[in-house]
């Protein structure tokens, strides 16, 4: 392995990532020929490397071609859309009033509850990926729409893990007027409703927060921070988060002689993080904690390393959490 | 409009709806930008893919597109990542990245070549081509994206260590095939 240590520190030094104590390392393993031999072979490499390109000829009028080809046909879809929406508005009106004529013979007759439903509104939290492949973990009683390409309406509270794209900042409605807008990063929104403020609980990256019919009414939210913004008032809050940024606490859930294997999935579900368990080894080990009821997850994750001194769990940023180790019980 | 129209005003007129104007962007920077995600991707067609999708996504957004640096860096920008979204897809890019210890035969040869550089450049160029897919693509974001090794860890969501490790595979394979000829 020795050579994977030369190597990682040449690679570092030419990429300007050599810290102090390996500046001298390298300077000590360069007395060696071989290694002096090798990293200007290296360094060689490294230099002519840069004006790597792939020798293929793109053809770029054909590929133009097929492009505005593309374009036509979005744009016939779209006029086509539009000729006919006349007709559609008609159908949908007709519609409207049959299901409406039937709604008040079903509530007159008395048949049945009339009580309406959202269907989309989840029961417990739920995992989602958006068609940008962002994240989220939607609280229960919560609803998130995707309304367009990264963008979405949010009713309740989720957590986001949005992924980067810098051309396209992501938004998220959160209802009266209050907006959250990223690039990409990890947070908590809870939606703006009845005199509750929109919040924001970042976990990594910066979100800013603003209200669309006041501009004044706008605050950068960085790692750390806890912002929110009533939009009946226009009061802008921020604050340090206290403890982790986490979908609700208040969860009831139990563990009785689980797998460790399992109850990393359940938490990931109840709290909505992501374990990355590549470095653990849980096999045969159990977790039992009769009524983990109103925990945090921190508290959660402390009781397992009580439980079993070989593992480590360390918050890793951006909504994941390592766990390294043997699970062995002492 | 035409051909010296400079690319910041191009933008402005891709905001006012001007369809030339996606077709002179298109002209100058298909091939550029195929080149840029064929460096992350390693897959020609993918590379054409990713790259019209890039400037289709543009029309669409066009009247609100706000680019505050010049259109060639923000477009390469904006290839990149899309590229990087593309390999996650693919899942390329996994956390189960092997993390084995390199089983390439030690290398002790003298890498005193006195190549041409435009032999040596070929026999480089050739080796990057044959690296293992991962290895490549770690590379890749090493050299060409300048990423660090912790951008390289969050972007594949493996450990540093495993970057360290590709990283040296990639440069150990590389030497290998480069001076293989010295011995």
């Amino acid at each position: 392995m020795m050579d994977v240590r030369i190597y990682t520190l040449v690679h570092r030094e030419l990429t300007g990532q050599l810290s102090e104590g390996e500046a001298q390392e390298l300077m000590a393993l360069k007395s060696q020929p071989h290694v002096m031999t090798l990293s200007k072979d290296v360094e060689t490499i490294w230099n002519i490397s840069k004006e790597y390109y792939p020798t293929q000829s793109w053809n770029t009028q054909m590929a133009k071609a097929a492009f505005m080809d593309r374009l036509r046909e979005d744009r016939l879809l779209n006029t086509s859309t539009s000729q006919t929406s006349y007709l559609k508005y008609l159908l949908w009106g007709i519609l409207l009033i049959v299901i409406a004529g039937m709604s008040y013979w079903i509530i007159s007759e008395g048949s049945r509850s009339a009580e309406v439903q959202e269907t989309n509104v989840v029961e417990e939290i739920q995992f989602a990926s958006l068609s940008d492949d962002t994240k989220l973990w939607i609280e229960p009683g919560g609803v998130v729409e995707e309304v367009e390409y990264r963008q979405v309406k949010l009713n309740g509270a989720a957590i986001f893990d949005v992924s980067r794209d810098e051309t396209s900042p992501f938004r998220i409605d959160m209802g009266q007027g209050v907006m959250a807008e990223v690039l990409g990063t990890s947070f908590k929104a809870i939606s703006a409703h009845e005199g509750r403020p929109g919040t924001i609980s970042v976990r990594d990256g910066q979100v800013r927060l603003y209200v669309i019919q006041n501009k004044n009414a706008s605050v950068y939210l960085n790692a750390g921070e806890t912002g929110s913004i009533d939009p009946s008032t226009m009061a802008v809050e921020r604050k340090e988060t206290k403890g982790s940024v986490v979908l609700s606490s208040e969860l009831n859930f139990s563990f009785h002689n689980t797998p460790l294997e399992e109850a990393f999935p359940l938490l990931s579900q109840y709290f909505g993080v992501e374990f990355d368990l590549s470095q653990a080894s849980l096999l045969g080990c159990t977790f039992s904690s009769p009524l983990v009821q109103k925990t945090t997850l921190e508290a959660t994750l402390r009781n397992i390393e009580t439980a079993y001194e070989g593992l480590s769990i360390q918050e890793m940023g951006r909504s994941t959490y390592r766990v390294e180790g043997k699970c062995t019980k002492e | 409009m035409d051909k010296s129209t400079k690319d910041s005003n191009l933008v402005e007129l891709l905001n006012n709806k001007d369809e030339r104007a996606i077709e002179l962007l298109f002209e100058r920077f298909y091939e550029y930008l195929c080149s840029v995600v064929y460096r992350v991707v390693h897959d020609y067609e993918a590379a054409r893919d990713v790259v019209q999708d890039l400037f289709f996504d543009l029309w669409r957004k066009r009247g609100s597109i706000h680019i505050e640096t010049a259109i060639r860096p923000y477009l390469r920008r904006a290839a990149v990542n899309r590229a990087l979204n593309y390999l996650k897809k693919q899942k390329i890019i996994t956390s189960q990245d092997e993390d084995a210890a390199i089983d390439i035969p030690s290398d002790d040869m003298s890498g005193q070549l006195n190549l041409e550089h435009e032999e040596l450049e070929q026999r480089i160029f050739n080796a990057i081509d044959l690296l293992p897919p991962k290895c490549k693509i770690v590379f890749s974001m090493s050299r060409f994206e300048s990423m660090s090794y912790q951008e390289i860890a969050d972007t594949m969501g493996i450990s540093i260590k495993t970057v360290e490790n590709q990283i040296s595979k990639a440069l150990k394979i590389l030497r290998r095939e480069v001076y293989t000829y010295a011995d």
